[in-house]
Order: structure tokens, then sequence, then C-alpha cells
């Protein structure tokens, strides 16, 4: 599974750690889906998408692959 | 409320600490001569609840620490603990065949638990590492 969570974290200028704390999760967590090596659960792909204000597939995507 | 305040990993291993040294205390008392040579039941019981009460601090500590984890650290325990779970069933049931057929003595069951801690440890460096 992709994701935007890169871009939609520089946009406002946020290290991983501050969107960690802000959603209740690890730096490493974050470090971990923004890689693409951790898909997060459905509660916490919500509460990342609600944080940026968008729909939970506009921040990820399934890949052909998925 | 004030444990919030502090650092979780310094808390965690304060309190590992306490349960390490608590488990150890229980441990020289029931591996010492008078427990060896315990006669009568209610001696000899007492001799074993002792020493799986002290493990129980330790226990509850680790599943505490795991609890409090998020959902992708407690992955990294569920992986790291599946690998160190099968490794020593390979382990064991390998050291069950080397002993049948006499290649070595019988060895005591509780280097069982040394021997998955060890791995999980590995583990737990090495998913660590992975997803740093």
């Amino acid at each position: 599974m992709k994701n935007r969570l890169r871009v939609l974290r520089a946009e406002r200028n946020w290290s991983q750690m501050e969107l960690g704390l802000r959603v209740g999760v690890s730096r490493q967590a974050i470090n971990a889906i923004e890689t693409g090596k951790y898909d997060p659960s459905l509660p916490l792909a919500m509460k990342i998408a609600r944080l940026f204000e968008q729909s939970v597939e506009e921040v990820f995507q399934l890949e052909e692959t998925d | 409320m004030a444990e919030s305040k502090r650092d979780p990993g310094a808390v965690f291993l304060g309190q590992m600490l306490v349960a390490t040294v608590l488990w150890a205390t229980t441990f020289v008392l029931t591996k010492g001569e008078w427990a060896q040579h315990a006669e009568g039941l209610p001696l000899r019981l007492a001799v074993v609840l002792i020493g799986l009460a002290g493990f129980a601090p330790v226990v509850f500590v680790y599943v505490k620490s795991i609890r409090i984890q998020d959902e992708f650290n407690q992955r990294i325990h569920l992986v790291a603990l599946a690998i160190a779970f099968a490794s020593t069933a390979v382990i064991s049931y390998a050291l069950d065949l080397l002993h049948q057929s006499g290649f070595v003595p019988a060895l005591p069951l509780t280097g069982l638990w040394a021997v998955m801690t060890a791995i999980w440890f590995v583990c737990m460096f090495a998913t660590t590492r992975f997803y740093r």
C-alpha cells in the first residue's frame, strides 16, 4: 500500500516525531508507514486522514500487488 | 498521574529492575540448601510457590510494557516472539534428539526460556534496526 504521508507531513513542516505525537504512535511507526514497511490499522489510518482533513483513500492507496 | 510525566522507557527499566531483583531473591531462596532438602508437603509446596511468585512481577511488568506500546511496536514484539518461539521449538527438539542418541547429557528445562529470551532479544534488536 502506498501513501502520501511524507508529502502531507512536509506541507505542514511536521517532523515524524510531531506527527506521531499527534496520532498517538511512535516516530518509528510513522517512518515505517512512510517507507511502506508497515500498513497501519484502520483506526490509525482514519486518525491520520482526519488529522490531514482528507479521506482515507486520499492518503492511502492500494497498489497493483496488494 | 505523576507516572505519565516520566520517561516511559525509564519507568519500564526501573520496574523491570525491581521485578528482576525480586525474582533473583526468590531464585536464590528456592535454589538454596534448605530448599533442596525441604521435607514435608507444606515446605516442598512453599518452595514451588515462592519460586513461581518471584516470576509474577517480571511477567506483569513485561505484559504491561507491551500493552502501553503503539500497534507498530506491538507488531515488532509479536514478530520477535513468533521467531523466538519457533526457534526454541526447533532447538529443544534437536537437543532432545541429540540426548536420545547419546550426544549430549540431559539439560535443565529452565535453560529453554533463557534460550527463548536470548533469541527474542536478538530479534527485537534486528527488527528495531530494520524499521529505524
